[in-house]
């Protein structure tokens, strides 16, 4: 039988699956939530879903069994509490990171969905972009040798709140949680500066690796960009923005647009989860990877607002 | 009426012999002595003596006769790193404006002696730098043409695709630091620089992303935190010296950065490198690819060793000397002077002061 997801969160954030779901074979969306009505019967009907509601506690009142798995996208700020709730009605969790605000939060979404026997998913589409994806196989290959240098620019439109702790609290975990992805472990040093829409965190590696992760948030309207780069001790690979753009000739100066990489991410990240779900496994990106990048993430804060370094002593980050 | 030439005296060539050819190949500059100290090994009067000959002037063992007996207004210093200021001091002493090739020093003190001579004597100080790549111009433009607004955060990524020597083994004990003299015969065979103590990257190539960041920017470097290790090469595990570094920079104006350098090895880049350098702006950003313009040639049989990617811009060896015409001519100051340099090597050192000690160093 196919897994049956249901959406928290209409709109745009509805229509990003519309091409997923014909890529699903064991996946299906069965319930959209969303307070307005008509935004929920939309998003339904674009995903071929039959049952609507204006909050998961009414879904999970008048149709509990009718799906395993809540999907909670980025653009929901109340993400921890849906995810503890999901997850009390035994309910799958695939929720965007950060999966809460604090690692406190986030651990006790995590030991709510281990005590209820689910699976629990924290990530960005970031880790499953195609591009990332073939960085992470050629690391994984040996063709990189051991990483050395990990580079990464993210940056895109002022949304919501924009102060440097914002952002390393926001958006920066999904960065840092891939540099903890790629060395295959946590930072042992963390040193961050930063200022209002914009963040840069450095990281420590054990063996001398290093990552730079820098998050802007004050783009005119319209296009984002991201770079990343991974210099291993044999070979280094290049995700860059720069190369996969086109040139749109219009008067004046051309324009870089960007091809993009397709509904690849989502639809990987999907089927990632829904196998974990069937196999009754810990998916890729689980939850408690995610605590870890909230931890780094808070270390960061503090290194914001002390001017300090901190360094990993015993499990937790220290002003060093 | 053609403007004046000015007659350069090479200050030893044992480096990058490129310096001096630069500025010889500029109209406004005659070569017409090479010099250097009596007492240099001989693998160093015979490589200033095969520069005379191929610019068929004389060569003498002796910095301040040279100067004296022939009528120099220029010196072009490209010695070993910790010979350049002190021959950069005695030309200026001697009244002499002066090119000196990077880096400036391996020693902040040294610089802070040729910054007292120049000013003292009143002379033209240019540090050799890739300010004038086209893509930096093209940039620098941009940016003050206010297209992207008010800089807030500049990043650089430089990363130098040379080996230097065999890849590091984890497997190997540690070495004892190889014999200076052979180290610097290899290094100055392959164009770069070695020091008479063991230089790291940031030390060897730091000066050029450093230069073109504070020209795009306007701003000093204030503080720093950096990560440095030897990720590459055995040479530099058994010198304890850098071959990867990352540093994250305060400036003025409260700008923030980073800088990413390394001698990452040839099979991790395409020729040079793309080194590039971004640009956030209170209205916009920009990406700049510095190895551009490049071609690109593919044909049957390429050895890997002929790599495919091939910079074509040429203009900064000539625009350099321009530019130092341009300051003895007007009274202007050069696009990297001596208190710019001075200021570099001390970003520098502190940054590989933070890499040692793990905390955040301001830069002296």
């Amino acid at each position: 039988m196919a897994t049956r997801l249901a959406l928290i969160g209409g709109g745009e954030n509805a229509a990003s699956y519309t091409t997923v779901t014909p890529r699903l074979p064991n996946a299906a969306f069965v319930a959209v939530v969303d307070p307005q009505p008509d935004r929920a019967q939309a998003a339904a009907d674009s995903l071929g879903a039959s049952i609507t509601a204006n909050s998961l506690e009414k879904l999970l009142e008048r149709g509990a069994d009718a799906f395993d798995v809540v999907i909670i996208p980025e653009s929901n700020h109340a993400r921890s509490s849906l995810a503890l709730q999901a997850a009390e009605a035994g309910k799958h969790v695939l929720t965007a990171s950060p999966l809460a605000p604090s690692v406190e939060d986030a651990e006790r979404v995590v030991e709510a969905c281990r005590s209820a026997d689910v699976r629990l998913m924290a990530s960005s589409s970031l880790r499953f972009m195609p591009s990332h994806q073939a960085v992470k196989n050629a690391l994984a290959d040996g063709k990189l040798g051991e990483p050395g240098l990990l580079r990464m620019h993210r940056w895109s439109q002022p949304s919501g709140p924009n102060s440097a702790n914002d952002i390393v609290l926001g958006g920066a975990v999904a960065g840092i949680d891939l540099a903890i992805w790629l060395f295959g472990g946590s930072p042992t040093e963390v040193y961050a500066v930063g200022r209002s829409g914009y963040a840069q965190v450095h990281l420590g590696f054990p063996d001398g690796g290093m990552a730079l992760i820098d998050e802007a948030r004050t783009l005119p309207s319209g296009d984002g960009y991201l770079s990343l780069s991974l210099i291993g001790s044999s070979g280094a690979a290049y995700a860059d923005d720069h190369h996969n753009r086109n040139l749109v000739f219009q008067g004046g100066d051309p324009s870089a647009i960007d091809t993009g990489q397709g509904a690849a991410a989502l639809t990987a990240q999907l089927e990632e989860f829904v196998s974990a779900v069937e196999e009754g496994r810990e998916p890729a990106a689980s939850g408690a990877e995610n605590c870890t990048a909230i931890q780094v993430a808070e270390a960061a804060v503090t290194s914001l607002q002390s001017q300090q370094t901190l360094r990993l002593n015993g499990g937790s980050y220290e002003l060093a | 009426m053609n403007p004046p030439k000015f007659r350069f005296a090479a200050l030893s060539v044992v480096k990058h012999d490129y310096v001096p050819i630069g500025v010889a190949a500029h109209p406004r500059f005659e070569p017409v002595v090479v010099a250097d100290d009596s007492d240099q090994p001989d693998r160093v009067h015979g490589l200033n003596q095969k520069f005379a000959d191929d610019y068929k002037i004389p060569y003498v063992r002796d910095v301040e006769r040279a100067i004296a007996d022939y009528n120099v207004q220029v010196a072009v210093v490209s010695s070993e790193a910790e010979r350049h200021c002190d021959l950069s001091v005695r030309a200026a002493d001697a009244g002499l404006h002066i090119v000196q090739d990077k880096p400036m020093s391996n020693r902040v003190s040294e610089c802070d002696r040729v910054v007292e001579a120049v000013e003292r004597n009143n002379v033209k100080f240019l540090l050799w730098n890739r300010n004038y790549i086209p893509a930096l111009i093209q940039a620098k433009q941009a940016l003050d043409s206010g297209r992207i607004g008010e800089i807030y955060a500049i990043h650089s990524e430089f990363y130098f695709p040379k080996d230097k020597g065999p890849p590091r083994d984890p497997s190997k004990p540690k070495k004892p630091t190889i014999h200076r003299l052979e180290r610097q015969k290899e290094a100055h065979a392959a164009g770069s620089d070695a020091g008479d103590r063991p230089m790291g990257e940031l030390q060897v190539e730091g000066i050029y992303p450093l230069a073109s960041m504070r020209m795009l920017t306007g701003a000093a470097v204030r503080k720093v935190f950096a990560r440095t290790t030897a990720h590459f090469h055995q040479f530099c595990v058994d010198n304890d010296i850098e071959d990867l570094a990352t540093v994250t920079l305060e400036m003025d104006k409260g700008i923030l950065g980073t800088l990413c350098i390394g001698r990452i090895g040839a099979a991790s880049r395409s020729h040079t490198g793309e080194i590039k350098t971004r640009v956030l702006g209170s209205k916009g950003a920009l990406v700049i690819n510095e190895s551009r313009p490049a071609i690109q040639v593919y044909y049957r049989g390429r050895p890997s060793s002929d790599r495919p990617l091939q910079g074509v811009a040429a203009d900064n060896d000539f625009r350099l000397p321009e530019n130092f015409a341009w300051a003895i001519d007007t009274d202007g100051d050069t696009i990297l002077n001596a208190r710019a340099g001075r200021a570099i090597c001390a970003t520098v050192q502190a940054a590989m002061d933070s890499g040692r000690s793990g905390i955040p160093v301001t830069v002296s």
